[in-house]
C-alpha cells in the first residue's frame, strides 16, 4: 500500500506542474476526505484492519487523478467520500469490494455535476508558470495550430485555455472532406495538440491523465516491484489500439452535418491512421486506467488468464465506449463493466488442478 | 529467472519458486560418520502413531544387527551396534509422547555370556532368521528389513506389493534435493554411486518395470559407467522448489519426454528417494540392515553444516554441536525449511525417517492479515490449485466443496504460505482440513477451532504439522 501510494505521488507532481496549487488543493482535499471518511467506517463497523487507511488515501487521491482542474473544491470531497464509503465499505471494505472505488466515486461525481466538469476546452498552465501560476488566471484561448506549449510563453496571464483533446477527438465535427473521405489529418493539426506536449502532459484535462511518460514510468516500477503483472496493461493498451484502428468512427462530414463512418484501417495514408491511434492513446483515461485502474487487486481477476481475458474485453469495450456512447468517462466505465463480470471470469479460468494420470 | 518465465526455457513443472540457500550449503564431497559412544535411544513409535512390540528384555546383551522390536505392519527395529538393552522411556514432546528403548555400551565379555532369544512371537521368528544364514528372495530381504519411505512413513514393502503384480512403467530414483542447502541426496550420489544404480536397477527387475530414470540436479557430477551397468537413463532437472515432491517431478520427467517412446502406455510410474535406494542395494546384495541413516544439519544457526552418517537413536543434540550450533538461535526444524516441524532439542533423537535438521538463528513472529487477492499464491502452486478459494472454504468450513475443488491434490509444498504477503498460513490451514475430512483427528477439538488442542490431537508423519518457518512460527510449538 505505501509502496502504491509513494509511487502515485510522483504522478500527482506531473498534475500538479501543469495544473498549478489548485490541483494540489484538490488532490490533498480528496485525500482527508478519503481518509476520514474512512476513519468513520471503520468505526461504524467496528473494523480494524491494517492496510485499509493508506488504501482509503490511495482512493482519495486517485479520485482526484480523475477530476479536471477547474472541479470545485466540494466536488471533490465528496467524489472521494463516496468512494470509500460507498465503493468500499459498503461492498465489504478492502479485498471485498467488487468495483474500483475511486471509479465509483468519479461515476458519481459524473452524474451529479458532470455539466460543468465536461467541457471542450480546458485551462493549462504556460512554461514560465509550472507548479505555482493559478489555474484559474489561465485566460488566453489559442488554438492548437498555433500552441506548442514547449515553446510558446505567456506573460501577462498564468495560462492558455485550449481544446481538450480527449473531448475533441470524440466529437469529429466540421470536418472537410477530401475525395468523400474526411480529412482527419487537418483536423488533427487544427484540433490537437503536437504528440510531444501530450507525451509529458501539457495538455488541459484531468488531473492524473495527462503525462502520459510518468504513468509508464510508474506502471513499469509497480511491476517490476511485482504489485501488477505487465502483461494485463499491455493487453488492454494494445487491444484498446487494435480496436480503435478497425472499429469505423462516425463522424460529422461537411457543413451539411452528414454522418458518414470513417475506417482508420482504410484511410489512404497510413500515417493519418498511426497518428489518430497514438492520439487516442495518450488522450482521455486510458493509460491511467490501464496501468493504476485496472490492476488493482481486489477487483481484478485473480487467475493469470483471468486477468488477459479482462484486459481483452476491457479494452474492445473502451474503444466501444468511446466511439458509439455519449459516456464522458468511457475508459473508466469500461473498467466497471469488467469489474461487474471478474468473479464470472474467475470462476470460468479458476485453475483445475494437475492433470497427470501416472500419480503417486 | 524472469526471462525463463517469459520464453518458457526449462522443462520444469508449472509454478514453483527458486529459493535461496538458508545459511551456508553442507558440502558434497564430506559424508561425517559420526559414532556415539553413550547411549542410544532407539524409537519404538512409529510415525503412524503405534508403538512397536519389544521383543528383548531389559538386561539382555545384543549384537549389532539383532532385531528388537517390531510390528505387525512390517515395521522393525534392528540394534545399531552391540549393547545392553535398559528400560523402555517415555518422554513428551510436541507431538504427543513418544516411547523409546535406550540401548546401553556394553564391551565385549558381556556379548559373549548373553543368550540368544527363544521367544515363540510371530514377529521375533521371523526376524531371528538373521540374513546372513538363509538365501532370500529380494521380497524377503525388503520385507525383513524394514526400510521404511521417508514421505510416507509406511514400509517400503508394502509398496511394493502393491505393485508388484500390476503395471509398473518405470521406476524414477529421485535425487533432487529439497533445498539448496538439503543436497543430500547429490552427496550420496557422489560418494556410493554406485550402490543408488544398483538399487534403482534391483527394483526395477524385482517390479519387472519397463525402464529406470534417475533424474539428478544439473550440476551434480557421478560416475555414469553404473547408470549404464545397470540399465538407467539419467536426466538433469531443474532446482525449482518442490522439485523433490513426486508429483511435481513427474510432471519434469514427461515435459522432457523421457517417458514418450515406451512400449506400453499404461501403468504406474513409482518413484524412489536415493536414500531408501542405498538401503535396499546394501540389504539385497550386502545383507546390511539399515541402521544408519544420513542426516543433514545446515541452517544459518550453525557454523559448519554438514551430512552425518549417524545411527538410528543418536541425540540430535550431538549431532547440532558437532555442527557448531550457536547457544543464540532460535530453534531446530526437523524437515525442511517450509513445511518441518520445530523440535525440543533435549528430546529428539534420530528416527528410522529422519532427514534433515534446520536450525534458525532468529525467526520473526508474524500475525496473520485478511486476504488482498493478489493471486501470488495461485501463480506459483505447483500442483495448480487457487490455495486462496481453499483458504476461504476452509475458513468458512466447507471441507466438501474445498475436496471438491482439489484440496487433494495439494502437495504441502508450503509455497503459498511463503509468498503470501498478507502472511496467511495457508498451508497449515488445508493440512487442518485434510485431517478433518479423512477423520484421524479429534473433531471436537478442531471444531472448536483451538489451534493448541488441533496441535496435540493430530497424528504424526503421515500429515505433518506445518509451519512455513521461513517465515513465521506459530507461538504454541511447545504445547
Amino acid at each position: 500500500m505505501r509502496t502504491t501510494l509513494s509511487a502515485l505521488v510522483f504522478i500527482g507532481l506531473a498534475g500538479v506542474c501543469f495544473f498549478g496549487y489548485h490541483a494540489l488543493e484538490l488532490m490533498v482535499v480528496s485525500v482527508l476526505a478519503g481518509l476520514f471518511t474512512d476513519m468513520i467506517a471503520n468505526r461504524i463497523r467496528q473494523e480494524h484492519q491494517p492496510g485499509s487507511k493508506t488504501h482509503s488515501a490511495i482512493m482519495g487521491l486517485l479520485v482526484a487523478f480523475t477530476l479536471p482542474a477547474n472541479t470545485p473544491i466540494y466536488v471533490a470531497m465528496i467524489g472521494a467520500s463516496v468512494s470509500v464509503a460507498v465503493g468500499k465499505h459498503f461492498f465489504g471494505g478492502l479485498g471485498h469490494y467488487v468495483w474500483h472505488p475511486a471509479l465509483i466515486g468519479r461515476l458519481v461525481v459524473q452524474l451529479f455535476f458532470g455539466k460543468e466538469l465536461s467541457q471542450s476546452t480546458g485551462a493549462i498552465l504556460s512554461r514560465e508558470h509550472i507548479f505555482f501560476g493559478d489555474i484559474s488566471n489561465a485566460v488566453r484561448e489559442m488554438s492548437w495550430f498555433n500552441l506548442d506549449w514547449l515553446s510558446t510563453t505567456c506573460h501577462d496571464v498564468a495560462g492558455f485555455v485550449a481544446e481538450q483533446p480527449a473531448y475533441m477527438l470524440r466529437s469529429l465535427k466540421s470536418l472537410t472532406p477530401i475525395n468523400g473521405s474526411p480529412d482527419i489529418g487537418q483536423y488533427m493539426l487544427e484540433h490537437l495538440p503536437p504528440l510531444s506536449n501530450c507525451l509529458i502532459g501539457a495538455v488541459p484535462g484531468s488531473l492524473g491523465e495527462t503525462s502520459a511518460l510518468v504513468i509508464v514510468v510508474v506502471g513499469l516500477y509497480l511491476a517490476y516491484r511485482g504489485y501488477i503483472h505487465w502483461q494485463l496493461p499491455m493487453l488492454f493498451i494494445a487491444t484498446a489500439l487494435i480496436a480503435t484502428v478497425l472499429c469505423p468512427v462516425m463522424v460529422d462530414l461537411g457543413p451539411s452535418a452528414e454522418r458518414v463512418a470513417w475506417f482508420p484501417a482504410l484511410t489512404a495514408d497510413p500515417l493519418v491512421a498511426i497518428t489518430y491511434m497514438t492520439y487516442q492513446l495518450l488522450s482521455g483515461g486510458l493509460l491511467l486506467g490501464a496501468f493504476v485502474f485496472m490492476t488493482d487487486m481486489t477487483c481484478r481477476p485473480i487467475t493469470r488468464q483471468g486477468q488477459l481475458l479482462f484486459a481483452i474485453c476491457a479494452g474492445v469495450l473502451t474503444v466501444i465506449y468511446r466511439y458509439y456512447s455519449s459516456i464522458e468517462i468511457p475508459c473508466y466505465a469500461a473498467i466497471l463493466t469488467m469489474n461487474t463480470f471478474s468473479p464470472a471470469i474467475d470462476r470460468l479460468t479458476r485453475p483445475r488442478g494437475r492433470k497427470d494420470k501416472n500419480r503417486r | 529467472m524472469i526471462l525463463r518465465k517469459l520464453y518458457r526455457l526449462d522443462s520444469d513443472f508449472h509454478g514453483g519458486i527458486y529459493l535461496r540457500p538458508l545459511g551456508n550449503t553442507p558440502r558434497v564431497d564430506f559424508i561425517v560418520s559420526v559414532d556415539y559412544a553413550e547411549e542410544l535411544y532407539l524409537p519404538l513409535t512409529t510415525p503412524a502413531g503405534e508403538t512397536l512390540e519389544v521383543s528383548v528384555k531389559p538386561g539382555q546383551a545384543v549384537q549389532t544387527g539383532q532385531l528388537l522390536g517390531g510390528d505387525a505392519q512390517g515395521r522393525y527395529l534392528y540394534a545399531p551396534r552391540d549393547g545392553i538393552v535398559g528400560e523402555t522411556k517415555v518422554i513428551r514432546n510436541s507431538e504427543g509422547q513418544s516411547v523409546l528403548l535406550v540401548l546401553k555400551k556394553s564391551s565385549r565379555a558381556e556379548i559373549a555370556d548373553g543368550d540368544t532369544n527363544d521367544q515363540s512371537d510371530q514377529i521375533a521368528s521371523i526376524g531371528s532368521l538373521q540374513l546372513h544364514g538363509q538365501q532370500l528372495s529380494v521380497e524377503q530381504a525388503i520385507a525383513i528389513s524394514g526400510i521404511i519411505e521417508p514421505d510416507t512413513g509406511m514400509p517400503l514393502a508394502a509398496r511394493l506389493a502393491e505393485f508388484v503384480g500390476n503395471d509398473v512403467m518405470a521406476v524414477v530414483a529421485n535425487a533432487a534435493p529439497v533445498e539448496p542447502s538439503l543436497n543430500a541426496p547429490i552427496a550420496i550420489l557422489h560418494h556410493w554411486s554406485e550402490q543408488v544404480f544398483a538399487g534403482l536397477g534391483i527394483l526395477k527387475t524385482y517390479l519387472k518395470a519397463d525402464s529406470a530414470v534417475m533424474a539428478h540436479p544439473r550440476r551434480v557430477t557421478f560416475a555414469k559407467q553404473f547408470a549404464c551397468e545397470w540399465d538407467v537413463r539419467c536426466v538433469a532437472v531443474g532446482e525449482k522448489y518442490p522439485q523433490a515432491s513426486s508429483a511435481s517431478l513427474l510432471r519434469t520427467l514427461e515435459r522432457t519426454g523421457v517417458f514418450r517412446r515406451r512400449r506400453r502406455k499404461t501403468g504406474a510410474i513409482l518413484v524412489f528417494d536415493v536414500q531408501t535406494l542405498r538401503s535396499v542395494e546394501r540389504v539385497v546384495l550386502e545383507k546390511q540392515l539399515p541402521t544408519r541413516r544420513i542426516v543433514t544439519v545446515s541452517g544459518d544457526g550453525v557454523a559448519k553444516p554438514a551430512h552425518y552418517f549417524v545411527a538410528i537413536g543418536t541425540p540430535v543434540k550431538y549431532l547440532l554441536d558437532k555442527s557448531g550450533k550457536y547457544p543464540d538461535a532460535s530453534s531446530v526444524v526437523s524437515g525442511s525449511s517450509m513445511t518441518g516441524k520445530a523440535i525440543d532439542i533435549d528430546s529428539a533423537f534420530i528416527g528410522p525417517i529422519s532427514e534433515s535438521f534446520i536450525v534458525l538463528d532468529h525467526v520473526a513472529q508474524l500475525q496473520p492479515e485478511r486476504c488482498i487477492r493478489c493471486g501470488w499464491c495461485l501463480d506459483d502452486c505447483p500442483a495448480r490449485i487457487d490455495p486462496a478459494r481453499m483458504l476461504q472454504l476452509i475458513e468458512t468450513r466447507q471441507y466438501h466443496r474445498a475436496a471438491g475443488l482439489g484440496l487433494f491434490d495439494c502437495l504441502e509444498c508450503g509455497i503459498c504460505s511463503y509468498t503470501c504477503p498478507s502472511r496467511l498460513r495457508i498451508m497449515d490451514e488445508i493440512i487442518k482440513a485434510k485431517q478433518i475430512l479423512r477423520g484421524n483427528s479429534d473433531n471436537q477439538a478442531l471444531r472448536a477451532g483451538s489451534t493448541k488442542q488441533t496441535l496435540r490431537a493430530s497424528s504424526g508423519k503421515q500429515t505433518p504439522q506445518a509451519n512455513s518457518t521461513r517465515q513465521t512460527i506459530t507461538g504454541e510449538e511447545e504445547s
